[in-house]
């Protein structure tokens, strides 16, 4: 009678014997294994870092999942004030808990410059904008609490308007003048182009301070759009909730329109925005990785062939057919796991390493002025890699495998 | 009843041409337990191809083989191969060592395919395996670092380390100098002796034939006798285990 957990546990150890005693060969089949997995995993991890830099992108038009968007106007003979809106707004907001709501509302100002004056666009947001679009801030900082309280409203200039300056330190104290028509002088406490107006020259400043910078008619039709970031599972209720109770506090002929501004919001239940982007990604790691399995099973099937005399000998010593298939197997199964650890141990080691880090943040968010949420290497690249090359073993090893349970055990001993 | 019994066994192999060619033809032949078998005959006679149907190594393509009254032809491939590991231990020309193994890691492999505490204590049975062979010393030597007659006694105690009941030697001592052959069947006879396992020793050295206790002689796929004319099974009766005898019978 035959122990099948002895049995299991004997041909567990062969196949680690085997491995013992080959592990030059395998070594050296196992290359390009070790290759394909590392690339794998390489692409599923830099897929998803491509996938981060566009949703950012995407999140810095149209704010992180969910964003409601709040438009107002007025068909009745008097625009809308600005004041009453922003009102009704926050109120609504404060009563939900919506602690993340920015106006964004783009004007233009006029700034006193040693050429002369010059038409500078301006967006004008609240604080938390910078969170809720993700808006980087190469150079200086974003707005602070205590911005609001200054007597010299703070600002933030685009690239180009600070390449127009002379790229000066920001921590030199630099000023513009703003005519508003009076003179206002202004501190530059950053570069950014949260907006992404134009190529020439933009200003961002914050809402509160618009009425010092624009003479007080630009204001009379001026609106706002307000953007309020809320949990995407409460999004739909709080829309329904807001246009009514915005609608409500406002004049009868006042319009309130809300929508989700966000990415996700034109992605249906189950859908993934980035499926053709995974789906060719997949493609070429399957090709890489299908490439890594033929050179395997060129190996397997050169060395069972070299090895059919071994296996001859271990058939007449009492090794069944299905044993010789199982180690043969269990071989292939066992060394392409161990490749594909190394595999994927490979990318995660090089993710972490500053200069690949910064290469990647460059690849990925470049256009975007880099990501503004680096992530983590992903457990399911990790994942990935080592399950197929778990199961390239396991396919490959089938073809040698049935080689050698195939040859007549004499022929093989002749071999 | 015999340990090994073959009724009208016949060999045929089909020809790349696809004409038959019949290698054994209506082999009768008995061997008891303990018993020291000698085949002879010429080069191409089918003598390893006897020895491979009394291995369970190759099927006959005609007649009843028993092993201990077991009916051979009935045994799934898996139950045949049990039976070839658990029953038979071959002894090879060319030794057959598992390349790149040590010596006592090759007498381990059977054990490999054993169970319950022939698998558990394999090393320590291999070690007494190769102590019985003369090769304690060298446990831990590759197959390369030891010369023929020692590789020959590696495959020797690697044949007997399941105490088998039936060793089959196919010319053990062709590849060795007669005094290492010679040396390599005085073992051979000894430890089958110790065991009372039978032997059967397929030879073209008449003198090693001689050290069996009864001779089979094997002329164009038939069992002959010492004129070269085809015998029938019930001509050649196995002789009697007798302990250490030894004679020529056809």
């Amino acid at each position: 009678m035959t122990n099948p957990i002895t049995s299991l546990i004997a041909a567990v150890a062969e196949a680690w014997s085997e491995l013992r005693v080959n592990r030059g060969r395998v070594i050296v089949s196992l290359i390009g294994v070790v290759i394909a997995v590392a690339a794998l995993t390489a692409a599923v991890a830099l897929g998803n870092l491509v996938e981060q830099g566009q949703r950012e992108q995407s999140e810095r038009w149209g704010g992180r999942a969910a964003t409601l968007a709040v438009s107002m106007w007025s068909s009745g003979p008097t625009p809308l004030s600005v004041d009453d809106a922003t009102a009704a707004v926050r109120e609504a907001a404060d009563r939900y808990n919506i602690g993340h709501l920015s106006r964004r509302g783009y004007t233009s100002t006029r700034v006193q410059l040693p050429t002369g004056v010059i038409d500078v666009q301006t967006l004008a947001v609240d604080l938390p904008h910078a969170t809720m679009f993700r808006n980087s801030v190469p150079e200086g900082r974003w707005f602070v609490e205590k911005d609001g309280l200054q007597l010299a409203p703070r600002v933030l200039i685009n690239e180009v308007f600070w390449e127009r300056l002379g790229k000066p330190d920001l921590r030199t104290h630099v000023t513009l003048t703003v005519l508003a028509p009076n003179p206002v002088t202004v501190v530059v406490v950053g570069v950014s182009d949260p907006g992404q107006m134009t190529s020439d020259s933009a200003m961002v400043v914050l809402a509160d301070d618009l009425a010092k910078l624009v003479p007080a008619e630009y204001l009379h039709w001026f609106s706002y759009e307000y953007y309020l970031w809320v949990p995407p599972e409460h999004a739909q209720a709080l829309q329904d909730r807001l246009q009514s109770d915005i609608s409500g506090s406002l004049p009868a002929e006042t319009t309130v329109d809300i929508r989700r501004s966000d990415y996700a919001a034109n992605v249906g239940e189950g859908e993934d925005p980035f499926a053709t982007m995974r789906t060719i990604l997949g493609m070429l790691s399957g090709l890489v990785l299908f490439l890594g399995a033929l050179g395997l099973v060129n190996v397997a099937l050169v060395t069972v062939r070299q090895r059919i005399r071994e296996i001859g000998v271990r058939r007449a010593i009492g090794a069944t057919a299905g044993r010789v298939f199982f180690v043969a197997v269990a071989e292939n199964v066992v060394a392409t796991a161990l490749a594909g650890m190394l595999g994927v141990f490979i990318p995660v080691l090089g993710y972490q390493l500053p200069a690949v880090r910064a290469w990647l943040n460059e690849t990925a968010g470049g256009a975007v002025g880099g990501l503004f949420d680096f992530p983590p290497f992903p457990a399911e690249a990790a994942l990935t890699g080592f399950i197929a090359a778990t199961a390239v073993g396991a396919l490959v090893g089938l073809i040698p495998a049935l080689v050698a349970t195939r040859v007549r055990v004499i022929d093989a001993i002749r071999f | 009843m015999s340990l090994i019994s073959l009724r009208e066994i016949g060999r045929t192999v089909r020809l790349p041409d696809g004409k038959d060619l019949e290698i054994l033809r209506d082999i009768n032949l008995d061997v008891e337990a303990g018993e020291r078998v000698s085949i002879v005959g010429r080069s191409g006679s089918g003598k390893s191809t006897l020895l491979n149907q009394i291995g369970l190594l190759d099927t006959p393509t005609k007649g009843m083989y028993r092993f201990d009254g077991i009916d051979t032809k009935r045994l799934s491939s898996a139950k045949r191969d049990r039976l070839r590991g658990r029953e038979f231990g071959f002894v090879f020309q060319q030794f057959n060592l598992l390349p790149g193994r040590t010596a006592i890691e090759n007498v381990m492999a059977p054990l490999l395919y054993a169970t319950g505490r022939e698998f558990w204590n394999r090393r320590k049975l291999a070690q007494a395996a190769l102590e019985t062979v003369g090769l304690g010393e060298r446990l831990q030597n590759l197959p390369t670092q030891l010369s023929g007659g020692e590789q020959q006694r590696v495959a020797i105690a690697r044949a007997l380390v399941r105490k088998p009941r039936a060793i089959l030697a196919d010319e053990p001592t062709g590849a060795l100098d007669v005094e290492t052959g010679q040396s390599v069947m005085r073992l051979l006879r000894e430890v089958t002796i110790d065991t009372g396992a039978a032997l059967i020793v397929i030879t073209h050295d008449p003198a090693i034939a001689a050290l069996a206790d009864r001779v089979v002689r094997l002329d164009q796929g038939q069992l002959v006798d010492e004129a070269g004319t085809p015998i029938s099974g019930a001509a050649i009766p196995p002789a009697p285990p007798a302990a250490g005898a030894q004679g020529v019978q056809a």
